[in-house]
């Protein structure tokens, strides 16, 4: 275990000042942005209602969870794009690099190497990531009221109520980051075997592939396949972020029905991923693990064979 | 007692080439090992199945375990340089130093910054901003840090520049070699290594042509200084190698040559360079001989 640990700090040493930038950037564009008079907010809840107000008219609380949301969101964005854009690579850094000999000459098996990565980049940095984000946003949701409202106006916030629902809002999005990745896991893993193999080709070739699925094997098969496939890991990899079908029905009339309703929010976001767990009791989320643990496979087996 | 490697019959291929073929030796504890052969030879092949990098066939026994199912356990063993300035770019010798204490459980910190100190190296010298020179002593510190029993190295000096090789071996000679750990070393740079060894494997085409301790190669082998008046008999007597010294020539035979053939010149010492010579550009005189 300190071994696997070991490994994946080596990940966070690597690779620490782009994942610093991703936590951090979100943060500070929010906080330019907090200091300027933002004009207004939409609540748009499944096309039930639309409200509209002036941001600092909104209660405090509301604010405070509009400020969480956002920055939280903006940077798990950028860090999924991080991910996206760093996956295909990180199969052949070591490689490219040569220090591939170094760390095979070290007692470590190939497993651990290789899940280290994997584990570090797909879950551990973007979780970490939106945590980060979360508590940047503390700090913007403070320098925003402050600024507009005065300290005593954040000071004063419920935080009885605030707490368990940030608490529980990024819970709920890191189960649904491993839940999304799990579903995700054989595009995410075998696009980076493709990777380990065919280098810059990798990318490209995953691409085509699925293109040709989609716009001509679908077509030549009685039942379409790849289109299908396709569209379930996405639908599934979203609704695993975030259930949408979780807030049908809700109704508010203004900003402080909003702020009635939140604190019933944790309990909805427990249902929420109580069902969004639910969804992986299919033979779908099965399937999804093991094309997934055959990419992890792949990923091993090119290691072991690395020259 | 068991010898630390003891390898019978070992093959491996790459496709329709045989890398190694029937390879059998074995190393007892407290010896530095010299594995020579020219590029293409097998050294590299035999280096990776001795740490379990790849499987070969026959039988193979390192420290008591099978390289290949034991890997992990073998390397928290034995030591392992696969080749010069593979260390990764990014990282500082500190960062090196604390990602081998979590990695390898007999790997000393307190060691390594010690022998650190005694380099060019600082600690927080980051490994892409240093020399070729300076990588290969910071992997050595890194590596003579590990309570091994064995020491494998694979070329370790490739590439570098005199200064560069001489430190490198000083630091081997004062680090690691005390009698009871053993070091198997591969390289093509016969010369620089002669006076560091006690035993040689030489590897020709993937077969090992000679396993001797080098003490026995005066024994084992006949040097004769001959002039050109001789040249004609040398020759007759099938010599393994016919070659140049300082005043006139020399034939290098494989025991002792006939009486009337010996008596025709002046025995000298033969050297590890003329012997990996001789034995390594006659492949029908290759043969395999015990440790």
């Amino acid at each position: 275990m300190d071994r696997f640990f070991t490994l994946m700090k080596r990940e966070w040493m690597q690779h620490r000042i782009g994942w610093l930038v991703v936590m951090a950037v979100p943060t500070v564009l929010m906080l330019v942005l907090s200091l300027f008079d933002v004009r207004g907010l939409k609540v748009k809840i499944d096309g039930d209602a639309t409200v509209v107000s002036e941001l600092y008219q909104l209660p405090v609380a509301l604010q405070t969870v509009g400020w969480t949301f956002a920055t939280g969101l903006l940077t798990f964005v950028l860090a999924c794009l991080a991910v996206l854009a760093q996956l295909p690579g990180l199969a052949r850094r070591d490689v490219q690099d040569r220090s591939i000999e170094f760390w095979r000459s070290l007692p470590t098996s190939h497993v651990q190497s290789v899940g280290a990565t994997v584990l570090m980049h797909l879950l551990v940095l973007p979780g970490l990531a939106l945590m980060a984000g979360v508590l940047g946003a503390q700090l913007v949701a403070l320098v925003a009221i402050s600024s507009h409202l005065g300290l005593g106006a954040w000071l004063t916030q419920p935080w009885w109520m605030l707490l368990p629902v940030v608490l529980v809002m990024t819970a709920r999005m890191l189960l649904g980051l491993l839940l999304a990745v799990a579903w995700l896991s054989p595009l995410l893993l075998l696009t980076m075997a493709a990777s380990a193999w065919l280098k810059r080709w990798a990318v490209p070739v995953v691409v085509a592939t699925l293109v040709v699925g989609v716009e001509w094997l679908d077509r030549q098969l009685p039942l379409a396949v790849v289109k299908p496939v396709l569209d379930r890991m996405a639908t599934e990899a979203l609704n695993a972020l975030l259930a949408t079908h979780s807030f049908k029905g809700m109704h508010f009339d203004s900003p402080e029905g909003v702020t009635a309703a939140l604190p019933d929010l944790p309990a909805l976001l427990l249902r929420d991923a109580a069902q969004v767990l639910g969804n992986t009791a299919s033979p779908a989320f099965v399937v999804a693990l093991l094309v997934g643990a055959a990419g992890f496979g792949l990923l091993v087996l090119h290691r072991m064979r690395a020259e | 007692m068991d010898p630390l490697i003891q390898a019978q019959g070992l093959r491996v291929r790459y496709g329709r080439k045989t890398a190694l073929d029937d390879v059998s030796f074995s190393v007892p504890k407290g010896r530095v090992v010299g594995l020579l052969g020219h590029n293409g030879a097998g050294k590299t092949t035999l280096m990776k199945a001795l740490v379990g990098l790849i499987e070969a066939e026959g039988r193979l026994n390192v420290l008591g375990l099978n390289p290949r199912r034991q890997r992990v356990q073998l390397l928290e063993s034995l030591a392992y340089i696969p080749d010069v300035a593979i260390l990764p770019g990014w990282a500082t010798a500190a960062q090196l130093i604390e990602l081998m204490s979590g990695l390898h459980p007999k790997f000393s910190a307190e060691r390594a910054r010690t022998l650190l100190r005694r380099t060019s190296v600082a600690v927080g010298d980051k490994v892409k901003n240093l020399s070729k020179g300076m990588v290969v002593q910071l992997h050595l510190a890194l590596v003579a840090a590990i309570d091994a029993k064995l020491l494998v190295l694979d070329e370790p000096t490739l590439g570098l520049d005199v200064l560069s090789r001489k430190a490198f071996y000083e630091m081997l000679i004062d680090e690691w070699c005390d009698g009871e750990r053993s070091v198997l070393i591969s390289t093509h740079q016969v010369e620089e290594v002669e006076a560091l060894l006690s035993d040689v494997l030489m590897l020709n085409e993937g077969k090992l042509v000679l396993a001797i301790p080098l003490a026995d190669i005066e024994q084992r082998f006949t040097a004769l200084g001959h002039d050109a008046a001789a040249a004609d008999a040398m020759a007759a007597a099938h010599p393994l190698l016919r070659y140049r010294v300082q005043g006139g020539s020399a034939a290098l035979f494989d025991g002792t040559p006939p009486p009337e053939v010996a008596a025709l010149g002046q025995r000298l010492r033969p050297s590890l360079v003329d012997l990996f010579v001789a034995l390594t550009r006659q492949p029908e005189i290759n043969r395999t001989q015990g440790l």
